[in-house]
């Protein structure tokens, strides 16, 4: 097993066919042939329809590329896309028209580039207020404005008639080329822009930066709580996506020269959607095929079809019907299309047979004595040593300013402590006044009867609720203290705390080494830029980052399945991805909301001796909220009791048996004098 | 504005609540079934429209009011058709999924109403055997007018309006459509055939949409773009009452056009106020709902972790 782990960490050479580069520059170099063609062949074949056919479908991908990371990472609806390529669109046609002075094409751009930025901005911030299928229509709304806008501001948009310009940008305004070989040039430019996206968008897709907006997308919470500010994320989705289009937009009417308000309809917003959708919302190449399929057939073949010229009407008929056939059957876009014929083909094993296979050798381990228990825990010590060295590391990370209660508020061995917490939703009061400590590297237990407020002790703790009253101090590993009510859910993480979920909350279009490499997300340093550009600083992050994760799963015995998406796999399994997500943090404090629920006898054997390993190699504190009592009791150092909110009792397990608050709470008052205990 | 000018203002503005109201149920039982943003509905809804046309020019001795049911049995059996052929086998796409076959469906028809109506050329309305007369009346000694045909159209979306509600409320089928509508599966589970209330739901939406059409249709050129801006705003509207209730979304749908009656008042907006009614409209609807995010009557729903 330790070999697989060696394996795996050694960067992999991938032949250069295999880079997802090559296939970009191989379509680049296909599209920029055919205009070499057209101009040696005089425009015989391909014909300039074709070619700007082709200009067509290379902006609206590049409009696709854009909305990809609203639909296909953030997992956002917008209808607004047709507005801000009108806007661009518009940007150019206003200030590049005759008459006007001669505003350098670039300005232009950079301007039509901040008021998209602007833009963005705005209908980010909606988006924090309005979700799902609201936003969509919002945007809708506000792209119907826009088209508004066109269609009625006569004397800078020119109105109804559209707007044109006469000289093309850079090579006939400029350079002084003639309209001829401009345009040819431009298209060439159309070209290596896109193919210049393509790679600074895959490389984004692949930063943390697509994991965090792909971790909102599946789950809000496992997000927040692994670091991701939504507000952040969502406005930088939107902020790309509007980026994208609106400089499409400039392209667009550079390529053009002419543009009518119609252009930038519902209909425009739904294309571009149908084309992100039937290429595979996150495939680069699915996309540049679905702007082909829905902006291309057209020029590019259809019209060359005698019969289909003839009867016009036909061609959108045929359009919409192939657009509702590949939803209908290849809901996952042509890329699923793709995929299984490549499975199919190769021998590599798909990630479901791992999973059976990993599934069924897990059944064999049901036979597992003490004796092998024991065994797999004195490995994981000889694991953990190497592994919390590489952790120290990023406990580094010290408190800034903010939040911070005098050091001798709380202690020296105490971690956490809760004061009067309480926490009212409308009348009803779930939680009410509540106190405990939680003391340094013990394992910690709440328990309670179902609607004792647990739970909501645990978001309030983690501020996925701002209590209603009371205060939470924490000691921070640098010995600072902190009052956690000052800070803001996604920061938490960044403190040493980290939670799990009672219903577990993973991602489930990653994979399970990647959702751990989504709880190291505040540990990566890189910016956006360099994500881009994929410098070396980002990959030897990433690398080394990737590696402690590696090492984490083996620790948790994860590894046969470090591919494999969790959607579908038991949960034991997901029960063990969360509490190995909290072991990427380098964590001071874990808490775990239920590890045991939904689990077998023996996969809650195992957890426990998981739960036990972890806070013996890792020097860390555990604060957890559990129904077995078996695993409570052979866990815990300290337990309290609550129930309705209010404390009901403190103490070791054996004193909480003892306890009669805490009996009658479970058993009832009547059953106490029979009963056995809890 | 006076008085006089408010009253006649917000008179002008039924018709326009009627038709946008009928639009907004098709577009709320749709979304609340199938969980589908219906893109196609306008057109579904035109399409009923050039046959009410159609049957009006054919035999012309046929009352209006005929060719109208006609024209929503067309709608009906269309919106049936969408449903049972296409939403009924999509049931696991995402909801984006859904809106683009909505979307594959709005391209069709688009093309091939044209196509099958080609004898219908753009002057030919549906108002035949409706007048455009304006009645005069007047309240508390004001007088005030309205159109016949948009007399007609309001009063025609009540009583529909009130017969949907009445059905949901007191019907089996309203019964199921509402079990449908708060969870698909519990429902069918208890024994609902959800397929025909989704197919009915379909339907129905199809039929009222036609109404709404016919009447949009009258005193405007009838082509294949009647109903793109009323859709818009019945999707606003449904967003702007809330989409978790079936009268929510009518709510919108009477405060929409009140906007836009006020919005196209020269006395309120000034000379230009034509050209800018529909922007000012949008404008004044998105910041509404902006304030009321969740819709005038809607509830955030926050998920438990």
């Amino acid at each position: 097993m330790r070999n697989t782990v060696q394996q795996a960490t050694l960067p992999k050479r991938r032949s250069i066919f295999r880079h997802p580069f090559t296939s970009f520059i191989l379509l680049g170099v296909f599209l920029i042939a055919l205009q070499v063609i057209a101009i040696a062949t005089d425009g015989l074949w391909p014909k300039t329809s074709v070619i700007n056919g082709f200009a067509t479908v290379i902006i609206y991908a590049i409009v696709g590329f854009g909305f990809s990371f609203l639909l296909g990472y953030a997992g956002l609806a917008s209808l607004g896309t047709a507005g801000f390529v009108g806007l661009g669109a518009y940007f150019v046609a206003y200030f590049l028209k005759e008459g006007m002075p001669g505003i350098p094409y670039l300005l232009v751009m950079v301007l039509a580039l901040a008021v998209s930025l602007l833009m963005g901005l705005a209908v980010g911030f909606i988006s924090l207020r309005i979700e799902g299928i609201f936003l969509a229509i919002v945007t809708l709304g506000i792209s119907e404005v826009f088209y508004q806008l066109f269609n009625s501001w006569m004397p800078v948009t020119g109105g109804p008639n559209g707007a044109r310009i006469n000289v093309y940008p850079i090579f006939q305004r400029t350079l002084g080329m003639s309209s001829g070989d401009s345009k040819r040039a431009f298209y060439m430019l159309l070209v290596v822009i896109m193919v210049a996206l393509m790679m600074l968008t895959y490389n984004m897709g692949k930063s943390k930066t697509g994991r965090a907006m792909l971790a909102m997308k599946n789950s809000s919470s496992a997000a927040q709580a692994m670091g991701i500010s939504l507000l952040k994320y969502r406005l930088l989705a939107f902020l790309l996506s509007t980026a994208y289009a609106v400089f499409a937009g400039v392209l667009f009417m550079s390529y053009n020269r002419s543009t009518l308000p119609t252009n930038y309809t519902i209909m425009l917003s739904l294309n571009i959607l149908a084309a992100v959708l039937i290429g595979g919302s996150r495939s680069l190449l699915g996309t540049f095929v679905g702007s082909f399929i829905v902006f291309g057939m057209t020029p590019i073949l259809f019209q060359n079809i005698n019969f289909l010229n003839e009867n016009a009407w036909l061609i959108n008929v045929i359009i919409g019907a192939i657009i509702i056939l590949i939803v209908m059957f290849y809901p996952g876009g042509l890329v699923q299309l793709l995929v299984s014929v490549k499975q199919s083909l190769s021998k590599k094993k798909v990630p479901a047979a791992i999973a059976d296979e990993f599934a069924s050798s897990a059944e064999h381990e049901i036979t597992q004595s003490a004796p092998k228990m024991a065994e797999i825990s004195q490995m994981r010590a000889e694991m953990a040593k190497n592994l919390s060295a590489l952790l120290s590391k990023s406990k580094a990370d010290s408190s800034s300013g903010h939040g911070q209660a005098p050091k001798d508020s709380l202690p020296d061995d105490v971690i956490l402590r809760l004061n009067n917490l309480s926490m009212q939703f409308g009348g009803l009061r779930a939680v009410s006044e509540l106190s405990f400590d939680v003391k340094r590297g013990e394992i910690f237990g709440l328990i309670g009867p179902n609607g004792a407020g647990k739970t909501t002790v645990f978001n309030c703790i983690t501020q996925f609720y701002k209590s209603t009253g009371g205060e939470i101090l924490y000691r921070h590993r640098s010995g600072q203290v902190l009052s956690l009510n000052h800070f803001q859910v996604h920061e938490i993480i960044s403190k040493g705390i980290v939670r799990t979920f009672q219903n577990v909350e993973v991602i489930g279009e990653l994979s399970i080494l990647e959702n751990l490499l989504v709880a190291a997300h505040h540990q990566y340093r890189c910016n956006l830029l360099q994500e881009a550009f994929n410098t070396p600083k980002v990959k030897e992050e990433e690398q080394r980052l990737r590696e402690r994760a590696l090492q984490v799963l083996e620790y948790c015995g994860l590894t046969p399945l470090k591919d494999v998406p969790p959607v579908g796999q038991p949960y034991g399994v997901l029960k063990r991805v969360e509490l190995a997500r909290t072991l990427m943090v380098g964590a001071n404090l874990i808490i775990l909301d239920e590890p045991a629920a939904g689990l077998n006898d023996q996969e809650t054997l195992e957890l426990t001796q998981l739960i036990h390993d972890i806070q013996r190699d890792f020097d860390v504190t555990i604060f957890l909220v559990e129904h077995d009592m078996g695993l409570v009791m052979n866990l815990c150092d300290h337990i309290c009791a609550i129930s309705f909110g209010k404390k009901l009792a403190y103490g070791t397990p054996s004193e909480i048996q003892q306890d009669k608050a805490v009996q009658e709470a479970y058993l009832g008052m009547n059953d106490v004098a029979e009963g056995e205990g809890v | 504005m006076s008085i006089q000018d408010i009253l006649q203002t917000i008179i002008n503005s039924l018709p326009m609540i009627g038709r946008y109201a009928l639009v907004t149920m098709g577009i709320v039982l749709i979304f609340r079934t199938t969980a589908t943003t219906n893109f196609a509905q306008g057109l579904i809804a035109t399409f009923g429209a050039f046959v009410v046309t159609w049957a009006a020019l054919q035999w012309t001795a046929l009352s209006i009011w005929i060719c109208l049911i006609l024209g929503m049995i067309a709608g009906f059996v269309l919106g049936l058709l969408v449903d049972v052929g296409l939403i009924r086998r999509a049931r696991n796409i995402t909801p984006a999924g859904k809106q683009m076959i909505t979307m594959g469906v709005m391209m069709i028809l688009v093309n091939l109403i044209p196509k099958i109506f080609s004898k219908i050329t753009l002057n030919n309305q549906p108002g035949k055997g409706i007048s455009t007369n304006i009645l005069e009346f007047s309240l508390f000694d004001i007088p005030l007018n309205i159109t016949e045909n948009g007399l007609w159209a309001f009063a025609l979306a009540v009583v529909l309006l009130a017969a949907v509600f009445a059905a949901l409320k007191y019907t089996k089928w309203g019964l199921g459509v509402r079990a449908t509508a708060a969870n698909e599966t519990v429902a069918q589970m208890m024994g609902i055939n959800t397929r025909l209330i989704n197919a009915f739901s379909w339907g129905l939406a199809g039929a009222l949409g036609v109404v709404g059409a016919f009447f949009t249709g009258i005193g405007t050129v009838l082509n294949v773009n009647l109903m793109s801006n009323a859709q818009v705003f019945a999707f606003l509207a449904c967003v702007l009452g809330g989409f978790s209730s079936f009268p929510a979304p009518i709510l919108g749908a009477v405060i929409i056009p009140l906007v836009y009656s006020f919005a196209g008042n020269p006395k309120l907006m000034g000379p230009q106020a034509g050209i800018w009614q529909n922007l000012t409209t949008f404008v004044v609807v998105l910041i509404l709902i902006l304030i009321f995010p969740n819709g005038l009557l809607g509830k955030k729903i926050i998920k438990k972790v």
